[in-house]
């Protein structure tokens, strides 16, 4: 079974989505049934995260032994990650209009999610520019390195500096500690390991793809 | 250390041989700080000359710090490998260009406070974030021009490559100088400068481990 895993994730993806739906929720103010974005809006983060992280680890591979394949496989985590970065954004802006009462607002967490996300344009920025695949293995890669850790430090200082609107921030009636039951938690945990299994499958077709496409690489 | 020195010789010598690239900087403050001052016309109000000021500062620093690399020959890459290792080069770089972003932000504070005023409370907490600020952004921008100056379109990279990485040190430096606007003592200013200090310290560090991959061989 090669593909037990991608089976395992999708599964779960699909539970998640029936679920999600389904299953009883705590009647909480101002929330209401929109605490089922839970099991929609966070996994895409851990998820995108996660690929990211995948890419980080790919790019520093790449610098290491120069390869190409590595570096296109970095490439197609990251490329991946953004799709999730947009999915979370949707599920959010549309989640914060039914609870804010705006698609979008000056919160620390939407403006760390712009940061990533323009900083994930200019590495495919970089890339677009360079021609010569050595060379953009050298700078890409370095980017990517060098933005990921600065990116992660920011993500955990921004918050700090002011108060979130985000659930569990600032006084907000939280999904962790009181809300979150174990109904709850029976749906969120399979879809968070269920996303990320399937983003991953996802980023190593795109890489398969990518790599297929370059019959004369010899790395 | 003594190699650092003699590096910082070198690039000390070499950046102000060309006295007209800083001296053009300092009239991109200037010219902009004029353009501020005749389409507001009087002090704006203490938020706004904030925004106007680390614009204007970020621009001129972006500037600055793209020609810390950009100007390099090729034949000079190869001859400073002979000389010193890339870490050193890219410290001695790194503390010319802080040097520069340093002299530039305290020339634009100068010319904001002559021709727009000074809408601050505690003026020499609002220097020292000034100071520490623009010394800070050179960490991220140092790097990015490393990387930028081997591509052809460099400049318009730069400003893409490094501005959402200096959006959070930005976003420290405009609460710290907030702080100082608003008359903050100095000393209750030294936490938020700290955070300055952290933010600042990690893309050194970062840079430093990386420096050696972007070597041109």
């Amino acid at each position: 079974m090669k593909n037990a895993w991608n089976y395992l994730g999708l599964a779960l993806v699909g539970y998640s989505l029936v679920y999600g739906l389904i299953s009883t929720v705590p009647a909480l103010p101002i929330v209401n049934e929109t605490i089922r974005n839970l099991y929609y809006h966070v996994p895409m983060w851990f998820t995108m995260i996660s690929l990211m992280g995948a890419s980080f680890g790919y790019s520093i591979g790449a610098l290491q032994s120069n390869s190409l394949k590595k570096d296109r496989t970095a490439a197609a985590f990251s490329e991946v990650a953004l799709v999730f970065a947009a999915a979370g954004l949707l599920t959010g802006m549309l989640w914060a209009k039914f609870t804010w009462g705006a698609f979008w607002t000056p919160d620390p967490k939407l403006n760390g999610t712009a940061i990533t996300i323009l900083i994930y344009l200019a590495y495919f920025v970089l890339r677009g520019s360079v021609d010569d695949p050595e060379k953009r293995l050298r700078l890409s890669a370095t980017y990517n390195i060098f933005a990921f850790v600065l990116m992660l430090v920011f993500i955990m200082v921004l918050p700090r500096l002011t108060d979130s609107l985000h659930p569990g921030n600032g006084g907000n009636p939280a999904f962790g500690a009181y809300d979150l039951d174990n109904t709850m938690r029976l749906v969120f945990y399979p879809a968070v390991v269920g996303w990320i299994l399937v983003g991953f499958w996802m980023a190593r077709l795109r890489a398969r793809l990518e790599n297929l496409r370059q019959p004369l690489d010899l790395h | 250390m003594r190699p650092l020195f003699s590096a910082l010789q070198l690039e000390w010598a070499l950046e102000f041989r060309q006295k007209s690239a800083l001296l053009a900087g300092l009239l991109f403050v200037a010219g902009s700080a004029f353009l501020a001052s005749k389409t507001y016309l009087g002090t704006p109000p203490s938020k706004a000359w904030n925004a106007l000021l680390w614009i204007v500062l970020l621009f001129s620093a972006l500037h600055a710090a793209t020609r810390s690399f950009a100007g390099v020959p090729a034949a000079r890459w190869w001859l400073v490998g002979q000389w010193m290792t890339p870490v050193t080069w890219l410290w001695a770089k790194g503390i010319v260009t802080a040097f520069q972003l340093v002299v530039l932000g305290v020339f634009s504070l100068a010319m904001f406070s002559f021709l727009l005023g000074l809408p601050v409370g505690n003026p020499f907490g609002f220097l020292l974030v000034v100071v520490l600020g623009s010394a800070g952004l050179s960490g991220v921008l140092t790097t990015t021009a490393a990387l930028a100056a081997q591509v052809d379109a460099r400049a318009s990279l730069m400003a893409v490559l490094s501005i959402p990485l200096l959006l959070p040190t930005l976003a420290t430096i405009q609460r710290a100088a907030l702080l100082a606007t608003a008359g903050v003592s100095t000393f209750d200013l030294l936490a938020p400068l700290g955070s300055v200090a952290l933010l600042a310290g990690v893309p050194v560090v970062l840079g430093t481990l990386l420096f050696p991959y972007l070597w041109k061989p």
